[in-house]
């Protein structure tokens, strides 16, 4: 049996190892996240993203070891022993103590009991083992102290047994703690719990809170996408945008498939259900119709003059090949996916060491891949990692731009998109010159044709600022593409450490050879 | 492994007059508070000039039974959701399920409609609507 060590690699490339000093950052490995269960559906963690293409609302950092290490109990009277002594009483509900329980029943109004939790983490993990007394209770998770502001967890507690309800609350900016709130409800009930239990979940994990900017879940093949259609098994109708380059259409069985649009080619007709034919064509520059009659099954259209290994393509965000590695990442649309953690304090620091693995999908526009703070370039301390170049005429790069007290920027150029990459920057404020503060690295290397700005980026530490993935402030520069790993670290990295990295945890990840 | 039951993407253009009921039709219609701020930014525009908000999701078979229903409110709706902006978003829908006969492509977007795109690829869909990002400047 595969033990899940071995799955995840070498622990001499676990990404614990570079925080192992306290340094600020995160790290988002999001097949380990899979493996484990660290990623959810939702920004509260209660359904787990299992399955390529679910939604992913929230997904731990694993810098400081995940769930497996969670603080201690935060919880003033906890498993209501003799009374509920640390709870308050608010609205119309009548609360009471009862054999190791406390309960909360609807009286004239809603109501129930709730306590508020100081917690120097960002995030906290809350268990309440809760049964229902009729009516409509509910558990809230609400992301800071002092008040009942939305948006918040909300769990309808229903049936009589009880139920251990597990969520995350990650406080809001600026708040020092979150509220657990037992709500008796609305109508006649209410709730009795067993067991309240809050625990700091160290790290600064990335979340969104609207269900439509959730990336998506993915995974593709070590070596990466080929096959352009889906649903390739079994083939119906479609339409995929193509380039100006020879293309080669493949399938098998006794149906036929008729191009129309970028190329006219063919019509390719079936010869038996166990029969692989091929057409190999070049169409124009756009969009490519693809017309099924009959049964087409293996289905593949790739770039090329000659049919490859079959890849297995479902949705966009599932595609296998036989015999290769599955590599997990987050699909974001290139709409308005994004992610973002709460404030993470780099003040300490000058030196920023940014690595990801990720492939981009597009080169019509900039994208923000992660960017510390709403927009590096206001905000004093803080950078951006950008696909996408500087220029609507260069637009086949990775940029890293940097603000000390002034923005400068360098870029690697000509890596035209689809592309997987391994992208690495090194940035130290306290260099003069964009050349000695700026650093890229694609693929293990010094990137191609770099050039950079003449201005310095000024001098001071970085911020304490949010960091956004995927888009810039979750508003602007949508990133079109998949994000294997991302690994944000508030310090300079020897050389020996980044290569070590580079191609035995990145490159692994995203499935490309350094 | 399990399979995803979400199954389906949907991929909108919300004129920027519709945003604000755009927005109350999202929280009838999805799945938690936060979408109550899901149209923020009309970042795209049509050959016209016309400005919309874009957002492409993957959904669920609830997503079209919610959105083809009489809208209630959901439980994690804001305390100031309203029946009747969600309600006047929802009479402003057109969604393309895909190719038919009589409609073999995507509607174009609409400065009076919130068009729905049903399809596998967000970044054709907002194409095929006849949409383009408005450039941003980059410092």
């Amino acid at each position: 049996m595969t033990s899940l060590l071995m799955l995840l690699g070498d622990t001499d490339t676990n990404p614990r190892t570079l925080f192992a000093n306290g340094e600020a950052g995160l790290a988002i490995d999001v097949e380990e996240a899979y493996l484990r269960r660290w990623i959810w559906q939702d920004a509260n963690g209660q359904t787990v993203a299992a399955a390529p293409g679910d939604p992913v609302g929230l997904v731990l950092d694993s810098s400081r070891g995940g769930l497996d290490n969670l603080g201690p109990e935060l919880v003033t009277n906890g498993g209501f022993d003799s009374n509920i002594t640390g709870w308050t009483a608010i609205g119309g509900a009548t609360n009471a103590w009862s054999s190791g329980t406390a309960t909360s029943n609807y009286s004239f109004s809603a109501g129930g009991l709730f306590q508020d939790i100081t917690t120097s983490a960002n995030t906290v993990k809350v268990t309440v083992r809760a049964k229902s007394l009729g009516g409509s209770p509910l558990i809230w998770g609400i992301p800071r102290t002092g008040n009942f502001d939305s948006p918040h967890t909300i769990i309808n507690v229903s049936g009589s047994e009880y139920v251990d309800y597990t969520f995350l609350v990650t406080r809001a900016s600026g708040a020092t703690g979150v509220r657990i709130y037992l709500n008796a409800g609305s109508s006649a009930g209410g709730i009795q719990v067993d067991s309240v239990s809050v625990r700091e979940l160290p790290g600064n994990h990335a979340y969104v809170t609207a269900s439509g900017s959730r990336p998506v879940l993915a995974r593709t093949p070590d070596g990466g996408r080929r096959n352009l259609l889906i649903n390739t098994d079994t083939m119906a109708t479609q339409s995929v945008t193509v380039l100006a380059v020879q293309h080669t259409l493949s399938f098998r069985g006794t149906g036929t498939v008729t191009l129309s649009g970028a190329s006219t080619s063919g019509p390719l007709v079936g010869t038996g259900a166990s029969d692989i034919v091929s057409l190999t064509f070049t169409p124009t520059a756009g969009s490519l119709t693809l017309t099924v009659s009959g049964t087409v099954q293996l289905a593949q259209l790739e770039t090329g003059a000659a049919r490859t290994s079959y890849q297995k393509v479902g949705l966009t965000s599932d595609v296998t090949e036989s015999g290769k590695r599955d590599c997990w990442g987050l699909l974001f649309d290139g709409s308005d996916d994004s992610l973002q953690t709460a404030s993470i304090d780099f003040s300490a620091t000058d030196k920023m060491t940014v690595m990801a693995g990720a492939r981009k999908l597009s080169d019509v526009a900039a994208q923000a891949i992660a960017e510390l703070s709403t927009a590096y370039s206001s905000n004093n301390g803080s950078f951006l990692l950008q696909a996408g170049g500087l220029f609507d005429v260069d637009r086949q790069n990775y940029v890293i731009e940097a603000r000390g007290t002034a923005n400068t920027w360098l870029q690697a150029r000509q890596y035209t998109s689809p592309i997987t990459n391994v992208v690495l920057a090194l940035i130290d404020l306290g260099q003069s010159g964009t050349i000695n503060e700026l650093g890229l690295r694609i693929n293990g290397a010094v990137g191609a044709t770099v050039t950079n700005s003449a201005t310095d980026a000024g001098t001071g530490n970085f911020g304490n600022y949010a960091l956004y993935i995927g888009r810039r402030a979750g508003t602007s520069l949508p990133f079109n593409g998949i994000l294997y790993t991302l690994i944000i670290r508030g310090a300079t990295t020897p050389t020996g450490t980044i290569a070590d990295f580079e191609k035995n945890l990145l490159a692994r990840r995203c499935g490309v050879q350094i | 492994m399990s399979e995803t039951q979400y199954r389906w993407r949907v991929t909108c253009s919300v004129p920027e007059s519709l945003m604000e009921a755009a927005n109350h039709l999202a929280v009838a219609v999805g799945e938690m508070a936060g979408d109550f701020y899901t149209f923020t930014n009309a970042n795209c525009q049509d050959a016209d000039g016309n400005k919309y908000a874009v957002m492409s999701t993957v959904v669920t078979e609830l997503f079209f039974v919610y959105s083809g229903s009489m809208l209630t409110k959901r439980d994690f709706a804001p305390d100031d959701w309203s029946f009747e902006l969600a309600s006047l978003a929802q009479s402003k829908v057109n969604l393309w399920m895909g190719p038919t006969e009589q409609q073999p492509d995507p509607p174009l977007a609409n400065p009076r409609q919130i068009v729905g795109v049903v399809g596998d690829d967000a970044q054709a869909a907002i194409s095929a609507m006849g949409l383009t990002a408005i450039p941003e400047e980059m410092d």
